[in-house]
């Protein structure tokens, strides 16, 4: 599909070349890189290499494609899952406490304020965070990947792209289970108010707070691209905007596929964290 | 419903956002593009330009004005196009047999493999900038949450009672999925569209601040928001009214969407209506 | 108030001191790294694949060329080569510098010659040297002994030197890099510069080192370390917090802060870009008449935008090419008349207007968008309906460079060569590409011949001819040239940028 988006975009080979190049150069890198052949034999060459783990030659920095995304993809994932262990600690809490203690102030200012975290765009928080932080402050670097310190700022404006959405889940999620016969009875069975939460509301509400993890990565992912721009963070989300503004193919293309597949990794662990937090569900989903 | 002082707010707020989209050209006081370079970055004045001059000049609260009007429309129209298509695409998964199902839910994992900026940027890279392209790629890339949501309360649906009966009765498939099905998973689907818009502008803004959003000559608030991010120092408000509207928005969206949850289906609370 | 025996004695005192210690007068410690934020990741250092100005700042300084520029005057010196002399107008004669070693140890000499230039300009490489000197030209290196090489080309060319300083055509072992005639190099750079490659991380930094056994004098900065910070606000939050000491890009909007920072300060030259509005005087039936376009000169208030827009950082363009550009003059503005250019355009029968479209790319030139409306605003006022279209980079740069562009359109030319040469050029009928005015009759024969003149006086006088005449065609709305800021430190010394854009840097260090 990627492929295809690709030749859609117009000649790839003239957006390479400097536009003053004589034709003559032109055909020739043409010919070199293979785009004179008929695309559906592209295609076939490209899923032969794929599966061979030749990911291609990168068209703007020539290095082979696999090796890039090899240098760039931890970053990312460092990022990303800091991003997602702070949301954690966050929005959790938050959510719990919220849903025990419904209708309250506390729950009103930390609901509104979930919502407040959705609505501000990431880009705007990490100017004010670095301003802030960086540089009024000193305490902490701006740009960069290095020391825990590094990433912080990057991190925390991260996690502000699920956390709202996550606190306010996780409350609903509570408030359901909580409202369940079974923590009725325990509760009237004289249970501490602790164990309830902990053994049995925690565990059910647990379900949906996984699968919507799951699907916030997809989301991470797309912020960290911003984030990554903004602190000057060596991952893949940068290496490919730039990479399609720069139309490096072969580039874009890989980063997809490896991304791609990554996903669909998640959305496994996903299932059978599903199915191990609940037996009745290993029968349903086929 | 509860209609307390938030619910009034945010009903206000909105109100006067939709107010804004609609009848721009006449509560606005300049033209969304006329520029004055003399008059280039002037602070609010009550006097003269109400909330301040951009970098060439244009009036900011005329911008804001007519900026509602595209950033609604962005997100409604992405909306209109991506929920009735994520609609029928998961009525049919759920209602149909297991093959469709299968065939369909896999194109849908295929493309939420695909982080939606990726594709976002993707899409407007190749197709260009510009209006219609950022609504298109926000509708290509909405429509998965709605089939996956349909198709589970399809699933759940189909079970049911009267639709058991209803076929019984020798009613035809289409027939039973809209009278029946249909309508049981409108009030879920409303939901999510309705916090969908909200997201829409944030995510025309993160498209803005890429450089892949709409053309120059139109005015969104997220183009606002990223043509004023470097006086944020010296010109404060080139950047703090549009980023109030996004965010009074978004907000109000959010508070009356949960209220509108809560009075369609006090249910919905716990699925995955709420992941939104 | 102090006497003026109390100044001598002071003075006096100074003196002292100065003899005492002869040392602290000049020398100030120096810290002994860079650091230097970039904008965007240089794309390759191979040394004959590059297409940015930044990222031939960077080859520049662990490359040399047989010749090069001085970085103020940009006056030809001779670098690598001691001397080049033109035998006869195809003939070319270069004598070499002895006892130059690369980074690998390996000797330069004519083989090193003979090999850069047939991997940059005659290889199947797509190289930016192929564009700083076209292999149209035939180049044929003979090597006479191993200190003195001969070129020939099939046609005179007289630019011969300035395309031997170019970046470009920094010179490559022919030893070193011999697995590499026919393909980029990626993960090393063998030059003779004072500078050799420590690290290239792709999309975040480049290290360079001082060279130990560099042949010229020693860099004063150990180490040089490239650091791609690409978000501007970040960019410059880095340098208010001393994790970088220069600063690329520094966007207008930002030089304030910059300003009043007691620690820094903005530094700025005038950026080499000529900017303008391209009119398709071939394709476009009202631009084919020279007076419309004087019309479209007169009814634009530049003066107005500089300051508006740029806050008054450039200096005017009055014909195409701008200042410091050899061979270059200055014909003098169109005045800002909107009478008069309704007049003209009423003259060529253009009385009731007509409609006009002008192309403007997306995010690649700073405030290129605001400029474009604005203009059209300002041709709006005398009848011309003008619609502003934008395109993003890519393929705005193809439809421009392939002739496309209707009826008009923005954009910024470097100059790759430092002669008036590389844009009038493009006047030519046969020109490849950027066609949009064709010379004829008298302009064109000055152009020709300008391009054939070797005697120097003669060449200055050909340049002056052509630059008018174009001025007198008016073949782009003249914008102009703007100042190209960098936020420094205080602390910062020896860093300028050369007039045609490239950063001299090998002077650069820091006060400790």
């Amino acid at each position: 599909m990627v492929f295809g988006l690709v030749h859609l975009s117009g000649d790839p080979v003239l957006l390479m070349v400097s536009s003053d190049s004589p034709p003559d150069v032109v055909a020739t890198t043409r010919h070199a890189l293979g785009f004179d052949r008929p695309l559906h034999q592209q295609f076939g060459d490209y899923v032969g290499r794929v599966a061979r783990g030749d990911l291609g030659i990168s068209l703007r920095s020539n290095r082979p494609v696999g090796a890039l995304i090899r240098e760039r993809l931890p970053a990312t994932v460092e990022l990303t899952v800091a991003a997602l262990l702070i949301a954690a600690a966050v929005a959790i809490p938050a959510g719990i406490v919220s849903a025990v203690k419904r209708g309250s102030a506390i729950d009103r200012v930390a609901m509104v304020g979930a919502v407040a975290g959705q609505a501000v765009p990431i880009f705007w928080l990490a100017l004010l965070l670095i301003t802030l932080f960086g540089v009024h402050l000193r305490w902490l670097p701006v740009f960069g990947r290095g020391s825990l310190a590094h990433l912080v700022l990057p991190a925390v404006s991260l996690s502000t792209v699920i956390l709202g959405r996550l606190a306010r889940l996780v409350r609903s999620s509570m408030l359901e289970v909580l409202g369940q016969d079974y923590v009725r009875t325990a509760r009237a069975k004289g249970v501490g108010e602790l164990r309830v939460l902990a053994g049995h509301a925690l565990k059910n509400a647990a379900i949906p707070i996984v699968t919507l993890l799951g699907l916030q990565f997809a989301q991470l992912l797309g912020g960290a691209v911003v984030t990554e721009t903004i602190f000057a963070w060596p991952g893949i989300g940068r290496l490919v905007v730039e990479a399609i503004f720069n139309r490096d193919f072969p580039v874009v293309q890989g980063v997809v596929l490896v991304v791609s597949l990554i996903f669909v990794a998640v959305n496994l662990l996903v299932d059978l964290a599903y199915a191990a937090l609940d037996p009745r569900i290993r029968t349903e989903t086929a | 419903m509860r209609r307390d002082v938030v619910f009034w707010v945010s009903a206000a707020a909105l109100t006067a956002i939709l107010a804004s989209a609609l009848f721009a050209e006449r509560l606005a006081p300049y033209g969304p593009n006329d520029q004055d370079i003399l008059q280039r970055l002037q602070p609010p004045d009550l006097s003269a330009h109400v909330l301040g001059t951009d970098e060439v000049g244009r009036d900011i609260l005329s911008r804001l004005i007519y900026g509602a009007r595209i950033s609604l429309l962005v997100g409604v129209i992405a909306v209109g196009f991506s929920c009735p298509l994520g609609v029928l695409v998961g009525l049919v998964a759920g209602y149909a047999g297991r093959r469709v199902d299968s065939v369909l839910m896999h194109v849908t994992d295929i493309q939420l493999a695909i982080p939606t900026i990726l594709l976002a940027i993707a899409v407007v890279a190749v197709l260009g900038p510009g209006l219609p392209n950022v609504i298109l790629t926000l509708s290509v890339t909405g429509w998965t949450l709605y089939a996956r949501l349909v198709r589970g309360e399809t699933l759940a649906v189909k079970t049911r009672d009267f639709v058991q009966a209803a076929r019984a009765n020798g009613a035809g498939d289409t027939r039973i999925m809209m009278r029946h099905v249909l309508p049981n998973v409108v009030s879920p689907v409303i939901v999510v569209a309705v916090f969908a818009v909200a997201n829409m502008i944030i995510l025309e803004a993160t498209l803005s601040f890429l450089g892949l959003g709409v053309e120059p000559s139109v005015v969104t608030w997220g183009r606002m928001l990223n043509g004023g991010r470097l006086y944020l120092r010296t010109a404060w408000w080139l950047t703090a009214f549009p980023g109030l509207a996004i965010f009074v928005t978004v907000l109000a969206v959010n508070l009356l969407g949960d209220h509108l949850r809560d009075w369609l289906d006090p249910r919905l609370r716990g699925s995955l209506g709420s992941a939104v | 108030m102090p006497t003026r025996r109390d100044l001598f004695k002071q003075a006096g005192a100074a003196a002292a001191l100065a003899a005492l210690h002869p040392v602290t007068a000049r020398a100030q410690a120096r810290k002994p790294n860079v650091t230097i934020g970039y904008p965007s990741t240089p794309e390759t250092i191979d040394p004959h694949q590059f297409r940015s100005v930044l990222s031939g700042s960077i080859i520049n300084l662990m490359g040399e060329g047989l010749l090069t520029r001085d970085p103020q005057t940009m006056e030809i010196k001779p670098l690598l080569a001691e001397s080049v002399k033109n035998l006869n107008p195809n003939t070319w004669e270069i004598k070499l510098r002895k006892g130059i070693r690369f980074h690998n140890g390996e000797e330069f000499n004519a083989e090193c010659v003979k090999f850069t230039i047939e991997r940059a300009i005659h290889s199947k490489l797509n190289t930016l040297s192929k564009l700083t000197w076209p292999p149209s030209f035939g180049q044929d290196v003979s090597i006479v002994d191993p200190h003195t090489v001969r070129i020939v080309t099939k046609v005179p060319d007289p630019m011969v030197p300035s395309r031997l300083a170019a970046e470009s055509m920094t010179m490559a072992p022919a030893k070193g890099l011999a697995d590499y005639r026919e393909k980029f190099v990626t993960d090393r750079f063998i030059g003779t510069g004072p500078f050799k490659l420590v690290e290239h991380v792709v999309g975040d930094r480049v290290v360079v080192e001082a060279n130990p056994v560099y042949w010229g004098p020693k860099p004063p900065s150990q180490r040089i370390v490239i650091q791609v910070i690409p978000d501007a606000a970040t960019r410059l939050a880095a340098l208010q917090r001393g994790d970088i000491d220069i600063m690329l890009n520094l966007p207008f909007p930002l030089a304030p802060t910059v300003e009043s920072d007691p620690s820094l300060r903005v530094y700025s030259e005038l950026s080499s870009l000529t900017h303008g509005i391209l009119f398709n005087a071939r394709e476009s039936a009202p631009l084919r008449d020279r007076r419309v376009r004087q019309a479209l000169n007169m009814a634009v208030d530049r003066a107005a935008i500089l300051k508006g827009l740029y806050v008054g950082r450039g200096q005017f363009l009055n014909t195409v090419t701008g200042k410091n550009v050899a061979n270059t003059m200055d014909p003098g503005p169109y005045p800002y008349d909107p009478a008069k250019a309704k007049a003209l355009l009423a003259e060529a029968g253009f009385g009731q207007g007509f409609e006009l479209t002008l192309w403007q790319s997306i995010g690649r030139w700073v405030l290129a968008e605001e400029t474009a409306q604005v203009i059209a605003g300002y041709w709006d006022k005398v009848g011309v309906k003008t619609k502003v279209q934008v395109l993003e980079w890519a393929e705005f740069n193809k439809r421009s460079g392939a002739g496309a562009q209707k009826d008009c359109f923005y954009y910024a030319f470097i100059n790759g060569t430092w002669d008036a040469s590389y844009t009038v050029q493009r006047f030519k009928p046969d020109f490849a590409t950027f066609r949009y005015f064709d010379a004829s009759g008298d302009l064109l024969k000055t152009i020709e011949e300008y391009e054939r003149t070797f005697d120097a006086k003669r060449r200055k006088e050909l340049g002056a001819k052509a630059l008018t005449g174009l001025h007198d065609e008016a073949v782009w709305l003249f914008l102009w040239q703007l100042d190209e800021l960098f936020g420094v430190t205080r602390k910062v010394k020896g860093f300028r940028m050369r007039p045609d854009n490239v950063l001299h840097m090998r002077e650069t260090y820091v006060e400790a």
